[in-house]
């Protein structure tokens, strides 16, 4: 396929605006402001199908068209660059490497929303998408890209750069609206919906970053185009992270749809010698594991949720025979617990007894009935949290249990971890 | 209205309420922990989860809103075993033993654990025990066992602040205290701290509650489901027998309270939630004092009177016999009353009655109300309703009303919320002042030059609209409407009686940023309806009347609905109102004070009070009061009086409303009502038209006398000074003023500050305030012992160095104990005086 997202990557100096304008970048404002009202973008975007990266797959135009219609209030529109996901490094290649391709798209989804102020709001811990976004967004000034009258239309915008303090709760978009506001992230509750009372009480859409930058492609290339990458229903390019015993990690553009093995070992180059697939997570920490007889599944949001897991974020997380799955569950109990923001119940206590349950069976402390319990805390935490992060260390945790219940069982009568994953 | 079905029940609730709402208005239960109706929904401890058709999960039903057609159920076995997971969590760091011990009954029956525990790890060595929440839920749910083994987290208990010990330990994290702090106090102090399972409350950056502006509201010891914060004085209390409603005296706000009663002890108080004026708050004085004063060790429990000069304990009988004997030598002029403003309305009536008939005397003064303005009474500006405050859109504050009324903050707070801009005028920062938009620190006493000016500036109204002011044409039209239609005539009066009051006024001397008091009056006029309060101690200084005459016009120039004196102690405006209709008029405290010294008067009735360590010049002195003091040791005679929760009466707040005071608790000892022990008296000395038996029958006829209450005409009143010749500045020899402040942190002679160490703490009353500059060029350390002198006395104070006041001003709190500042002013109840401030030799 060619490449879209990351077309520029491989370039000198891609991050830079004369690099991107020599590949036609910022045409696809021009063409938006010039020829597109914002609630035809609305409609192209509907029509392209595209769904949100970050996670949940939402339609991002159906999302777009939620915007209050008429309000004095002012909107807002928010890109949502807080990656942090463990196994997700998908969005930090855009933004080290091709900031403006996601100006451009903030740009248009703003002029679409009728958003006058953006903010990109973007992970602590990413210095240099930090410095270059900066950069980015000041050469899109003097360019009149961003600014008042863009490109001498009738359109304003302006973009604020907030920066996280490194709490994974905060890539929750309401906790990321709180920290915005100054406040500690904490996810609010819903309804109101954040389309009708978001950042500073106004209607807000708040979108990834991947998710907007392929908004440029569509409005420039047509939605016949775009919606004939990919499968039914998931259309476009899709970043997939690749990560673990893989020969060739990384980053992989490809279409919506992409098989699971041929991600793996075609592209990632497959294992390392002599190991053996022993699971795969393949949406990022927070979705069920698959083992090694359920990875012949198309990398989709639609056949990944027909295979009782989620595409997630695209990050691929592969495990060979010599990780102990107990070991494995335990960093990402420990990363959930860590976490949790502690305001709700279920996920401020579960996490914590997620955590300490599963050090004792990895020590060698297990006591008969923790498995079913690891499994109970999870059931009680689906579902009953304000927001997904809950969810997430469930569904991290409770399939693996399920799915690897020998091994657990093996930690609780033997004490020890299985032979090959002995270190 | 929106129609829906819970289980299986068809209830019809307003649009926008919550499942949870609409379920206790058909009562059904819905456990929950979190959720508190004077608060946000939250949605954190989820025992509230319901099943929703057509929605995928377990909602809570706090934070859903009702749709129509909606089908709740609110029961299923699943959503139980849910809410008992839930609840198991909760638990599973929660010291709950005793909540699952197999013996629990046994031990309901024979109390066979030690209840006192320096270490809570069960409910029966839980101060909550049975008034917790918790067990509420496990008893609900049924939980028998917890499958999680035991967590203690090991912190220790916080035990540095006043007045409530903090174990969070025990605390479930239901964040209760902390939006009650944030969204119904307005203070901001408490807030989450850290993150996950770690997460805490604390002020932000885990200060001490001192540090973080916490007034000590208890607000959040009110809401706190668990353990976790307990009254340290009610701590051991367990539960209590009975609720019994009244009105709190320490304040005049008149804030509705329910007392704790235990036995014949008053435990505790929570603020009622059905409270018109105060909404379920309290204040530091409120939630915590009356626990601890009402059963003091240092209550007078038994009459005494001085034979052969010592004083021996007598019955009741033999008192009043020995005080009418007394007495029937003194009557006339030799004969004073001072009453207290913590009495009732009914008891005042019957203060004056007594001096009036049975003592043919009219030297009668409820203590430290200045004479001028008893006849002030209706002059006094006083207009609408505390509950009217958060819709001002702009606020005139002459006081530091969050130390002295602190539950009108709560009010402040509220309109601030809403955008109301807030003037504050005092010569200290307050704690108030960080919140302020505008805030002028003046010199003690010029609070009326301020004002005055801030009239100024609106009546010259061309420069005071600034033209880039988002005002239509209307709004600039009726601007000034107001001021040439109404009010034509006193408005030229008072522009005439301004010019003359400003004229030789240095203003600059006063040091005033003149762009702040533009700022203040732009502010004022702007935000209308504008609400005024001022302090009393505002009036009780040089000039004071006219002080209230400025408040008044200013309040008819803004339209101020809303116009309240913030009178200190709890009746003063019962004295005021009620009591100033004597026929020959009275002396004010001054007057009798120097009648005595000048031997004219021979005999006091102190209800309300003295001040001095030496015998004053009397022939005859009876102390009447709840408390020992210092005075008992030269008093003739000492009746024991009750407190506000032993007797029956009206208190009239500073909005002038009569408010029921309740009987709750038998006297202590032989303690009695003060009007029961006047009316004794009269009866001995053979006066009638004293034979009540009930406060109901003194009610009847105080209802057929002339007294009532009228809020006076409003119309300006000239200001009829002399061009200005008051001078700003001090005699060479006492070059600082010291502002007495009054705040009423005492009941009847009893100081809170004086003899509860948590009130010491937050303010010392052996303490002078002065500003670093003051003590430098005395050489004066922090903390050092100096002698305060005025021209009238000298006392013994601690220096304490603050930038809260200026250079030149000194600052005490109001007490009439040891060293009270009192003795430092003539006429005694001013709240300023020239001092002189020297190390003490």
């Amino acid at each position: 396929m060619e490449k879209l997202l990351t077309k520029n990557i491989h370039l000198p100096d891609s991050h830079k605006i004369e690099t991107y304008r020599a590949t036609g970048g910022y045409k696809a404002l021009a063409k938006a402001l010039g020829e597109y009202s914002p609630e035809d973008i609305i409609d192209i975007v509907k029509r392209s199908g595209l769904r949100g990266r970050g996670g949940a797959g939402f339609p991002a135009g159906v999302k777009w068209s939620f915007m209050p219609k008429g309000t004095e209030r002012p909107k807002y529109l928010i890109c949502n660059a807080d990656e942090g996901e463990p196994g997700t490094f998908k969005d930090r290649v855009i933004l080290e490497k091709d900031p403006h391709q996601l100006l451009e798209g903030i740009i248009i989804a703003s002029y679409a929303i009728g958003a006058q102020q953006a903010y990109l709001y973007i992970r602590g811990e990413f210095n240099l998408a930090i410095q270059r976004c900066e950069a980015a967004i000041r050469e899109a000034y003097e360019h009149n890209f961003l600014g008042q009258n863009i490109m001498g239309k009738y359109y304003s915008l302006d973009i604020l750069l907030p920066i996280g303090a490194g709490a994974y709760i905060c890539g929750e978009e309401t906790s990321l609206m709180e920290s915005i506001e100054g406040k500690k992230g904490w996810p609010r509750i819903r309804p109101p919906f954040p389309a009708n009372r978001g950042l500073f009480g106004c209607p807000t859409t708040i979108n990834n970053v991947e998710t907007l930058a392929n908004v440029p492609h569509i409005i420039e290339r047509g939605v016949e185009w775009y919606t004939s990458i990919g499968t039914d229903k998931n259309h476009g390019p899709k970043l997939y992270c690749v990560s673990g015993p893989v020969k060739r990690p990384g980053v992989y553009e490809l279409p919506m749809g992409t098989p699971l093995p041929e991600i793996i070992f075609d592209h990632a180059g497959g294992l390392f010698e002599g190991r053996q697939l022993k699971g795969v997570i393949p949406g990022g920490s927070s979705t069920p594991i698959l083992r090694p007889d359920e990875i012949q599944v198309n990398m989709d949001f639609d056949s990944l949720a027909k295979a009782g897991t989620m595409l997630g974020s695209a990050g691929i997380i592969v495990l060979d025979h010599t990780m102990c799955i107990v070991r494995s569950t335990l960093i990402l109990a420990n990363f959930y617990h860590h976490e949790s923001c502690g305001q709700c119940t279920p996920c401020r206590e579960g996490t914590g007894w997620l955590e300490n349950i599963l050090h004792h069976i990895e020590e060698g402390h297990g006591r008969p009935g923790d498995t079913d319990l690891l499994i109970e805390i999870c059931d009680n935490i689906m579902g009953n949290a304000i927001c997904p992060l809950g969810d997430a260390a469930a569904m991290a945790i409770g399939p693996a249990v399920k799915k690897y219940r020998d091994e657990f069982d093996y930690h609780l009568t033997n004490k020890q971890c299985l032979p090959e994953t002995r270190k | 209205m929106i129609e829906l079905t819970i289980d299986g029940q068809r209830v019809k609730v307003a649009e926008g309420s919550t499942v949870l709402e609409a379920s206790r208005k058909a009562n059904i239960y819905l456990p929950t922990l979190c959720y508190h109706p004077s608060l946000t929904p939250w949605g954190g401890c989820r025992l509230c989860v319901v099943e929703i058709e057509g929605m995928k999960g377990y909602p809570t039903a706090c934070t859903t809103p009702v749709t129509n057609g909606m089908k709740v159920n609110t029961r299923t076995e699943e959503v139980q075993e849910l809410r008992r997971q839930v609840l198991e969590l909760i638990l599973s760091e929660h010291p709950c033993v005793c909540l699952i011990c197999e013996r629990g009954e046994e031990c309901e029956k024979y109390q066979d654990c030690i209840r006192k525990s320096s270490l809570v790890t069960g409910c029966k060595f839980c101060p909550k025990d049975k008034r917790c929440e918790l067990q509420d839920m496990c008893k609900y749910l049924g939980l028998r066992e917890i499958s999680f083994p035991t967590r203690y987290r090991g912190l220790p208990v916080e035990r540095n602040d006043p007045f409530y010990d903090r174990d969070y330990n025990l605390c479930i994290l239901c964040g209760r205290c902390v939006r009650v702090c944030n969204e119904v106090r307005g203070d901001h102090v408490l807030s989450t701290i850290y993150r996950g399972s770690e997460s805490m409350v604390s002020p932000a950056f885990h200060r001490s509650h001192m540090e973080s502006y916490c007034e000590f509201c208890g607000a959040c010891v009110d809401i706190c489901p668990t353990g976790a914060l307990s009254e340290r004085a009610r701590k051991w209390e367990g539960v209590a027998d009975d609720l019994k409603a009244t009105i709190c005296p320490l304040c005049s706000i008149g804030c509705q309270i329910n007392l704790e009663i235990k036995g014949e002890r008053v435990i505790g108080v929570i603020p009622d939630p059905l409270g018109d004026i105060n909404k379920g708050q309290a204040c530091v004085k409120g939630k915590f004092a009356p626990g601890i004063i009402i059963s003091h060790k240092d209550r007078i429990q038994v009459p005494f009177i001085r034979k052969s000069g010592k004083l021996k304990e007598v019955k009741w009988d033999e008192a009043i016999d020995f005080v009418a004997n007394e007495l029937r030598r003194y009557k006339g002029r030799k004969f004073a009353l001072v009453s207290s403003p913590y009495c009732t309305d009914e008891e005042h009536y019957i203060f004056q009655k007594f001096t009036e008939r049975a003592m043919d005397s009219f030297s009668f003064s409820p203590m430290g109300v200045h004479q001028d303005i008893r006849y002030l009474g209706n002059k006094i500006p006083r207009r609408g309703s505390i509950t009217d405050i958060p819709a001002s859109k702009s606020l005139l504050i002459c006081a530091d009303v969050t130390t002295s009324h602190p539950v009108l903050g709560v009010w402040i707070k509220k309109a601030m919320d809403k955008g109301a801009k807030v003037v504050l005028i005092h010569p200290k920062k307050v704690p108030l002042s960080r919140w302020a938009d505008v805030f002028i620190q003046t010199h003690p006493s010029t609070e009326f030059f301020i004002l005055l000016h801030i009239m100024k500036s609106i009546l010259d109204d061309e420069n005071l609209i600034p033209p880039n002011l988002p005002l239509t044409k209307a709004g600039k039209g009726a601007l000034k409407r107001r001021f040439s239609e109404e009010n034509q005539g006193e408005l030229a009066k008072i522009k005439g009686s301004l010019k003359g009051s400003l004229k030789g006024l240095d203003f600059n001397s006063l040091g005033f940023d003149p762009d702040a008091l533009e700022e203040a009056a732009r502010s004022l006029v702007l935000g209308r309806p504008t609400a005024i309060l001022y302090s009393d101690a505002l009036f009780q200084q040089p000039r004071g009347e006219e002080v209230l005459y400025a408040i008044n016009n200013l309040s008819l120039l803004l339209g101020s609905e809303v116009v309240l004196p913030l009178f200190a102690e709890g009746n003063v405006a019962g004295c005021l109102f009620n009591s100033n209709k004597g026929e020959k008029g009275f002396l004010s405290y001054t007057q009798i004070m120097e009648g005595i010294q000048g031997g004219e008067i021979e005999a006091l009735y102190s209800i309300g009070g003295i001040t001095g360590h030496d015998r004053p010049p009397l022939k005859f002195l009876i102390l009447q009061d709840p408390y020992y003091s210092e005075q008992m040791d030269f008093a003739d005679a000492v009746l024991p009086a009750c407190t506000f929760t032993e007797k029956d009466g009206t208190l009239t707040n500073l909005e002038g409303k009569a408010q029921r005071i309740n009987r709750a608790i038998e006297p202590l000892g032989r303690a009695k009502p003060d009007w029961w022990i006047i009316c004794e008296i009269a009866k001995r000395l053979g006066a009638r038209g004293f034979a009540f038996n009930s406060i109901e029958e003194i009610q009847e006829e105080m209802a057929l006398s002339s007294i009532h209450q009228d809020q006076g005409e409003r119309k300006f009143i000239n200001i009829n000074t002399e061009p200005l010749c008051y001078k700003i500045g001090n005699p060479p020899d006492y070059p600082l003023t010291l502002m007495i402040e009054s705040d009423s942190y005492h009941y009847r002679s009893f100081s809170l500050r004086h003899r509860i160490k948590g009130y010491r703490v937050l303010r010392d009353p052996g303490v002078i305030e002065m500003n670093p500059q003051d003590m430098m060029s005395r050489d004066i350390t922090d903390g050092e012992e100096v002698d305060v002198i005025s021209p009238h006395g000298r006392i013994k104070a601690r220096a304490m160095a603050t930038e809260k006041i200026k250079a030149g001003t000194t600052s005490m709190v109001f007490h009439l104990s040891h060293n009270s500042p009192v003795l430092l002013v003539r006429p005694y109840e001013q709240k300023l005086c020239a001092v002189r401030v020297e190390k003490h030799v």
